[in-house]
This record gives C-alpha cells, structure tokens and sequence, in this order.
C-alpha cells in the first residue's frame, strides 16, 4: 500500500469510527490528519511550467565514445516544493556519470542544471520526453507530467583501418582505380603487344619486338587499372548470430563492424559500394561514391540488428539485381550449412564473391569453455564448418575466416594472397 | 545526504509520542501495553538508525490504533491527541528521508529541508491546536447534525480518494 494510502484509510477509519461512537473527542483525534491531508491538497501546485532544454555535445558519435547530456530547467510558475525531472533514456543506453534525473525545490523563476554522461552503443537513439514529478511538500499527491523533448543521437559503429584489398571483379567501371581490370590500355603492369598505332608515346615501343619485323612498330600495351562495384552484404538472420559469453557483444556487432571497416577500405579506393543488410528484412543503400556514400553506410549499419523473418532464413531471396552485373561482392556472415549452393550460384551468376566469415564456432567455445564434452562438441562444429569453407573455396569464392580475436586485416590480406594465385574453381553446373 | 534537522527532529517527534502514549496507558495502569508502546518505538527508531524503513507505516498504524483503543479505556485524549500528532510527524520526516535518500541525487537540499519542516511544524501546530481546543469546546449537536457532518467529512475524503485513483 502506498504511503498516502495509510494516511487517507486512517482518517476515513477515525472518522467512521467517531460516527459510530458518537464521539466528539475520537473526531477531535482525527482532526490533525484531515488538516494534514487538507494541507497536502491546499499546497499541492496546480499547474506546473517547467522549461526544459536539452543540449548533447555531439549528435554524431562513433559506437562507445561517451555523450555528455546537459539538462536546464527553468521554473516560470509558482513555487515548487518537491519536483522529481527524470530525462527518459532511450532502450539500450546507461548513464556512465552523473544522473540522468534529479530532485529539487524550485523557486519562481529559478534555474537549474545538471548533466550525466552515456556510454553511446551502436544505434540511432531517440531521446523522446522528460518525465516531472510534482508533488505537494508532503509528497502526499504527484502529480506526473510527460514533456516532449526530442533529441537524436547517431552512434555509427567504430570503423577500423583496412589495408587495400585485393579484389579483382570481371568488370569493372570506366574510372581510374587500382583494380586490374583485365583491359589493355595505361597502366603500370604489362598486358601485351599490339601494332602501334598513332599517338601512342614512344616511348612505349617495344623495340626488342619491333627489330624482329621489317616495317612494323609495335607497343606495350598495360593492363587498365580502373575501379568496381563492391556490393556488401551483412548477414542479419537470426540463425547465425551467436552469443558469446554473459554481458559480452553478439559475433553479429563484430560482423557490423568488419562490414563498416570494408566499406571505408573499399570507398577509400575510389570504388563505387553499396550494402544490403539481409536478414530481419532488407536494408539497403544504393551505390555510390565518397564521403557521403561512407556516411550513408554507417548510418544504415548503426541501425542493423538481426531478427527473425521467415522467408529470408535462406540466401534464396539474396536481390541480386542490386549489385550491377559480374560485380563484386563481399558478403560478412558467419555462414550457415545451407548457404553453400545460393552462394555457389551467385558465383557462378558472374560475380566475384569474397566472404568475411567470423567464427562462430571459436566464439561459442570460448563463452563455453567451461562446460563438459564443449571439446568433442567444438571439433564436430569445426569440421563441418571446415568443409564448408573448403566447398566454397572450390568453387571460386574466396573465404577470409576469421577468428574474432585476431586481427581482421591480417586475416583478410592473408586470405586473399593465397587465393590470388589459386586454381581457377570448378564452375558450378545444373 | 545530510539532513541533521530532520534525523533530529523525527527522532524527538518518535520519542514525544511514544512517551506520551505510553504515559497515557500507564497513568490508567496499563503498564504491560505502555511498555510495549516505549518498546515498539524504540525498535523503530533502531530500524530507522540501521536504515530500514517498512516499519513506519506499520507502527504508524498500530499507534492510531491504540490512541482509538485507548478512547474506550478513558485515557486522557490530550495526550493521545498529541501522541498521534507526534507520531504523524515522525511518519512524515520518515517518508521525507527515504525519499530523498532514494538514488535520485537532489539539488537544494537544505532549502528543501527547511521548508518541508517549516511547514508540517506549521500545518500539525495548526491541527494539535485545533484539536485541543476542540476537546474544551462542549457543545450539544442533535444526531443528525453530527451524522450529516461526518457525511460531509467521509464524502469528502471520499472524493480525495477517488481523485488520487484516477492519478494513479
């Protein structure tokens, strides 16, 4: 029972029983507590004028800096004895300093300020109202006031440096780049020889070959190197994220992560990317150049989190036709068993596939490591997710694993050297 | 959280109505319940001491209660009147300290402090007074007039209810 609840019940039972004794004296008892309670509703403030504003010292953050929040609340109303202000944090995010409410008497016209500090997680927050909670100065009659105070903060995940990666599509786009792109013309790497034809420096004369013909010049000719689309995928489905141990980040805010650092490397190069968020449903940024183009990206991923959708469990529905024909594609998934043919197909369809695989099974482990028959159990989920990378990597796809707690830029130039000069894959066929 | 004043002040206010409910029962010879009346108050004030709270409400209750009873035992009513007084007050500042003593930081302190004990000393001086006056006062009031002022009384209280329920 709440406490105002005592005091009114106990002055209702002293009354009754005053009337039922017809007793002036057990009346004369109950007087303190009706002029009590009659002072609680006298002095309980009407209507309340707070003017509140809130000011952050950054609206655009990376995941994990921390946000300071400032609140000032100014009374232009009457007297305020006992106000509660709770600014209402959005789902997901703690005050790490300070406190995001307060209690206090207000005088007219006062001003007040306060401040906490959040530790910013991956996502678009929304700071949406301030709660107040007025109250008479016995506390006897609150009174709650919502205030709409709207605020965003962008918390776009952290983007780690990549090394250029090495990727080399079947097409490419008409712009300079560094992508070989299979295409004789100016470049840096010899590609062949061809007759010379007018206005060609001369210095390009191949004059070894040229001795060899009476009345003929021929010149080098260089491989052209231009830059691709890069379309990423990032594996939202709720099947293949993983929790690791209690209170740690899912191998899904690690996939978010290696996505926004291959964007970044990728834009940097000059390529045109764009990404899909495949999984809860379909998030998807359309192709593009530069700065602007990287920005769009981290916000798309600061809003990505995985869920569950039925017809999107599988890569069957993958929408191909947002990547531009024999494209590239980097797809970030910890991989299930079924994948294999949808992505066999994709290749097959033309495009280059590259596939940054966190480990799911090295990450359960660890979080397992405690647990009985977790080592006969790891080696099985080892073995299967080893000959799916090996199917995969027959076919033409390049596979980067990577273990979570390994360097990523290692693990993808590492991956993607040894697979330059691998066999060319057995072409995938009905 | 400092609040000197209103550790003090609850802890004379838990001891004024313990004693004088006590010395109530005991000047009639009640001397087993005006023990465990000095009994009940001195345990609360230890739990209060230990930070402890829930016992307010309840030892609140049980001393209504006995101011009640002690009509029927033809205790003298001043001093019920004033131990209920006292202990409204104590379960007042007791509410008042936890909830400031909440994990909501406050600001002005001190000031809140004083007006909060500014005005209960004011408003249960005003109701003490007129309650004791009340007590002097003979006068004569048929049945009805009685019965249609306690009818005010409970509608209004009544009402108080009602308007808190749709609040909450």
């Amino acid at each position: 029972m709440g406490r105002r609840w005592v005091v009114l019940w106990l002055a209702v039972l002293l009354v009754l029983t005053g009337i039922v004794a017809r007793s002036g004296a057990i009346l004369a008892l109950s007087l303190p507590v009706l002029i009590y309670i009659g002072a609680a509703l006298l002095m309980s403030p009407g209507r309340v004028s707070l003017d509140i504003q809130r000011f952050q010292n950054a609206h655009f953050v990376h995941a994990g800096a921390p946000v300071n929040i400032k609140l000032t609340v100014a009374n232009e109303g009457a007297y305020l004895p006992e106000v509660e202000i709770r600014d209402e944090l959005p789902p997901g995010l703690a005050e790490q300093t300070g406190s995001s409410h307060i209690r206090a008497a207000f005088d007219r016209g006062e001003k007040i300020d306060f401040d906490y500090s959040i530790d910013s997680r991956r996502g678009i927050h929304k700071f949406n109202q301030v709660e107040i909670i007025s109250s008479d100065p016995f506390g006897l009659f609150p009174q709650h006031i919502s205030v709409v105070l709207y605020n965003q903060l962008s918390a776009i995940p952290a983007v780690q440096a990549l090394r250029s990666i090495h990727i080399q599509p079947q097409q490419t786009r008409p712009y300079p780049g560094p992508i070989r792109s299979r295409k004789g013309g100016s470049g840096t790497d010899f590609f062949g020889i061809r007759e010379y034809q007018a206005g060609d420096p001369m210095r390009w004369v191949n004059w070894q070959v040229t001795a060899r013909h009476a009345e003929d010049l021929f010149t080098n000719q260089f491989e052209q190197e231009n830059i691709a689309d890069v379309g990423i995928i990032v594996d939202a489905r709720h099947q293949t994220d993983v929790t690791g141990s209690a209170g740690s980040e899912t191998l899904f805010e690690y996939s978010i992560r290696i996505a926004a650092a291959l964007a970044d490397a990728f834009l940097r190069d000059g390529n045109r990317v764009s990404l899909l968020v495949y999984g809860y449903g379909m998030d998807r940024v359309f192709p593009g150049y530069g700065k602007a183009q990287r920005e769009r990206i981290l916000r798309c991923l600061a809003q990505a989190r995985t869920g569950q959708n039925y017809p999107l469990e599988t890569l069957n529905y993958l929408p191909t036709r947002l990547f531009p024909a024999r494209s590239q594609l980097v797809m970030v998934s910890p991989l299930s068993r079924h994948d294999a043919p949808q992505l066999i197909r994709l290749k097959a369809a033309g495009y280059d596939v590259l596939i940054v695989s966190p480990d799911p099974v090295d990450f359960q482990a660890r979080a397992m490591a405690d647990q009985p028959f977790i080592v006969e159990a790891v080696k099985l989920a080892q073995v299967e997710r080893a000959l799916l990378l090996k199917k995969l990597f027959r076919a033409g796809i390049k596979v980067v694993d990577w273990k979570v707690d390994q360097p990523v830029d290692r693990a993808i130039q590492t991956a993607t050297r040894q697979q330059r000069h691998a066999p060319r894959p057995v072409r995938w066929q009905r | 959280m400092n609040l000197k004043w209103t550790r003090k002040c609850l802890i004379a206010s838990a001891i004024l109505s313990a004693v004088t409910l006590a010395l109530a029962y005991a000047l009639n010879g009640f001397y087993t319940v005006a023990a465990l009346l000095l009994i009940t108050g001195v345990m609360w004030l230890s739990k209060f001491a230990q930070r402890r709270s829930p016992l307010a409400s309840l030892v609140f209750v049980l001393f209504t209660l006995f101011c009640i009873l002690g009509y029927w035992l033809q205790l003298s009513m001043p001093l019920l009147i004033l131990a209920l007084t006292a202990m409204l007050a104590a379960w007042d500042l007791d509410q008042f300290t936890w909830r400031v003593s909440e994990e909501t930081p406050v600001m002005n302190l001190d000031r809140m402090e004083k007006h909060h004990l500014q005005q209960l000393l004011l408003v249960l001086g005003i109701g003490l007074v007129i309650a004791e006056v009340v007590l002097l006062i003979q006068i004569s009031l048929s049945f009805w007039a009685v019965f249609i002022a306690a009818l005010l009384v409970l509608f209004s209280l009544t009402r108080v209810l009602a308007l808190i329920r749709r609040e909450g």
